[in-house]
């Protein structure tokens, strides 16, 4: 019988050690950083339209990936709450806009941030006397009860077939087309991106990590569990539901039918194959998990397969459902893991191994 | 007594299902999220194989052979790896096992909707009731399992080594059962529990991808009723029986799932280990 530990990144030696994007003071991560950001500026000269599209819905799975894995892969709280969370998103912004005709786009996205905020304490409250399994269960009940209310108030109260979204504006700037909806996104991922790590590198964030290892002792050293885990859910249920705004916006209507289960699923599978308490992991796995379906269908129309859409669909269904899997067993650490991997061996070549570096890090 | 039977098969159905959830749990400390889909499956494998023109108790014996043979090798496959570790990775491995299991329904099956034919249609009139066959015959079919389930893992002696496994891992392993061997056996019942309560359902009703859902009202049986015992299953399988059949008739079928979870968070808020939970089991801080 295998009792192979289950070994979580620690946020901590991550961030210091490893991670890309670790504002350190130094040339050489200066210099990757400046490359960074410039070849994602200039990502929409470069890609067509169609892919700048998919570009942008990449990059708000990203935003709502980092959030969910700050709940799930930090603190350890396993969400299958996520396809409702976004749609109080969606549902906050659609009625927003169909109460208040007019009304500017950053402030519908603060009120949809402030529903989810709102909602994300609801639902924490049960959790604070309820561990791991039961705040799955809990959360996946919370997903139905919510679909069924949105079902609702888009029959009775809507008695339409959903909510037509109009052309997003900050500030007279209409985002109207694929390229600057790319610029916005952008810039809202990154700074989900930052704050994720900069929340994880403070005291906020090491007391979410420490309740997710192990509650009585993080309670015992002067933690309180109650207080890290309504953060936590708070923080991470009001960047999902912006993320759920942002992608009604984008998308341009809001309707109860795209917050299915397999949406939950599907971020559940980006953080557990980017790597589950890893922020580049969400971002990798954000970026795959989204192009997936795509890249699949590419695959078949390059072969010349004709297959009908309900057997792609269903193997879409197996392969998202292998790689959750597949992670778990063989690589629990994910992409992100994989990532690290690759960067040491490429330093340390022709080595195999760093010499000045004790094993015991 | 229409509505009294509804609630008498439903029950019997969601208690099945716990039962194959809960068994799982207490042995291998796994929360099988896939209780549905794995339930769904085997009602097509049962649907399926007597469209094929075998009798219904072939079917049966079909299903049973496979739902067995499935639950070993989801063990073999996958829990047997994950055996001490932390929990929510097992709850992970299910939540991806749900989906896989519903590509190859869509696969395999086609994912469209049918029907178990049980060879019983119609309806009898009993004290002046119209009573559904099929209704009946799923509840006692439902029945039938849970006494069987009951009484082997009250009186036989593997079911005596199951019950050591779920009190004390540790000291029922020095006293000589088969930690692997117990938890193997309990994935293979508990996938037997399962595929029989998602047949009857299809006799019920339909089978159908969607069907999968009957697995969400079973785990919140199991949690109301306490996720470690089988006598809460049966307690929270009423409970949520009931609430759910009221509601579809007496106010509106598309909340039936919203009164339930109201009881659930009602039950968590009061008795956060369910109605008889063990309340050790329930460590918090």
């Amino acid at each position: 019988m295998s009792r192979r530990s289950f070994e979580w990144a620690p946020a901590s030696l991550h961030l210091a050690a490893h991670h890309p994007f670790a504002l350190r003071r130094g040339w050489v991560q200066w210099t990757y950083v400046l490359a960074g950001v410039l070849a994602l500026l200039a990502v929409p000269s470069v890609l067509p339209p169609y892919w700048l599209h998919l570009a942008n819905l990449s990059l708000i799975a990203v935003i709502g990936a980092v959030a969910l894995n700050l709940l799930t892969g930090n603190a350890r709280l396993v969400s299958l709450g996520q396809a409702a969370l976004l749609g109080v998103g969606g549902f906050a912004a659609g009625l927003l806009v169909r109460a208040f005709p007019g009304i500017p786009f950053p402030i519908v996205l603060c009120g949809a941030t402030v529903a989810g905020l709102l909602i994300g304490l609801i639902v924490a409250l049960p959790s604070l006397r309820l561990r791991v399994l039961y705040v799955a269960v809990t959360t996946l009940a919370l997903h139905f009860a919510a679909v069924t209310v949105f079902a609702i108030i888009q029959a009775v109260v809507l008695d339409s077939s959903g909510i037509n979204m109009p052309v997003a504006a900050i500030a007279g700037f209409e985002l109207g087309s694929a390229v600057r909806w790319y610029f916005v996104l952008l810039s809202l991922a990154a700074l989900t991106v930052l704050g994720a790590l900069n929340l994880l590198r403070s005291h906020i964030g090491r007391r979410w990590v420490a309740v997710g290892e192990h509650d009585v002792a993080a309670e015992s050293l002067g933690v309180s569990v109650a207080r890290a885990k309504l953060s936590v859910f708070v923080v991470s249920s009001a960047v999902v539901s912006s993320a759920g705004a942002l992608s009604a916006y984008y998308i341009g209507t809001v309707s109860y039918e795209s917050y299915n289960f397999g949406l939950a699923i599907s971020y559940l599978a980006m953080i557990i194959i980017g790597g589950l308490g890893s922020v580049l992991g969400s971002v990798l796995g954000a970026v795959l998990i989204t192009l997936l379906p795509y890249a699949l269908d590419q695959v078949f129309a390059v072969v010349g397969l004709q297959i009908r859409a309900s057997t792609l669909a269903g193997l879409q269904e197996m392969l998202f459902g292998a790689l959750i899997v597949g992670f778990l067993l063989f690589e629990p650490r994910g992409l992100a893991e994989v990532w690290r991997r690759v960067r040491t061996a490429a330093a340390d070549w022709p080595f195999r191994y760093r010499a000045a570096q004790r094993a015991t890090r | 007594m229409t509505l009294l039977l509804t609630i008498v098969a439903s029950w019997g159905i969601y208690a099945l299902l716990g039962m194959g959830i809960v068994i799982v749990y207490r042995t291998s400390r796994v929360l099988n999220i896939a209780g549905g889909e794995l339930a769904v499956f085997v009602g097509y494998v049962v649907a399926t194989s007597i469209a094929q023109g075998l009798p219904f108790a072939a079917g049966l014996a079909v299903g049973a052979l496979s739902a067995a043979a499935l639950g070993f090798v989801v063990f073999l496959a996958l829990f047997r790896r994950l055996m001490g570790e932390a929990p929510h990775v097992g709850l992970m491995v299910t939540v991806g096992l749900a989906t896989f299991v519903n590509g190859v329904i869509v696969i395999v099956f086609g994912g469209g909707m049918t029907a178990v034919q049980t060879g019983f249609a119609g309806f009898v009139n009993v004290a002046g009731a119209r009573l559904a066959v099929p209704d009946l015959v799923a509840a006692c079919g439902a029945w039938l399992g849970i006494g069987a389930i009951a009484l082997a893992y009250r009186l036989t002696n593997l079911g005596l080594q199951m019950r050591a496994v779920a009190e004390r891992v540790m000291l029922s392993a020095q006293r000589g059962v088969n930690f692997d061997r117990i938890v193997a056996l309990s994935w293979v019942i508990g996938l037997l529990a399962l595929g029989l309560a998602g047949s009857l359902h299809g006799a019920r009703a339909f089978v159908a991808v969607s069907a999968a859902v009957i697995g969400i009202g079973a785990l919140l049986a199991c949690l109301i009723g306490g996720m470690d015992s089988l006598k809460g299953v049966v307690v929270g399988a009423f409970i949520v029986s009931v609430a759910e059949t009221l509601t579809a008739v007496y106010v509106d079928p598309r909340y039936v799932l919203l009164v339930p979870v109201g009881i659930l968070l009602a039950v968590l808020a009061v008795r956060p280990w369910g109605l008889f939970g063990t309340v050790e089991e329930f460590r918090r801080v």
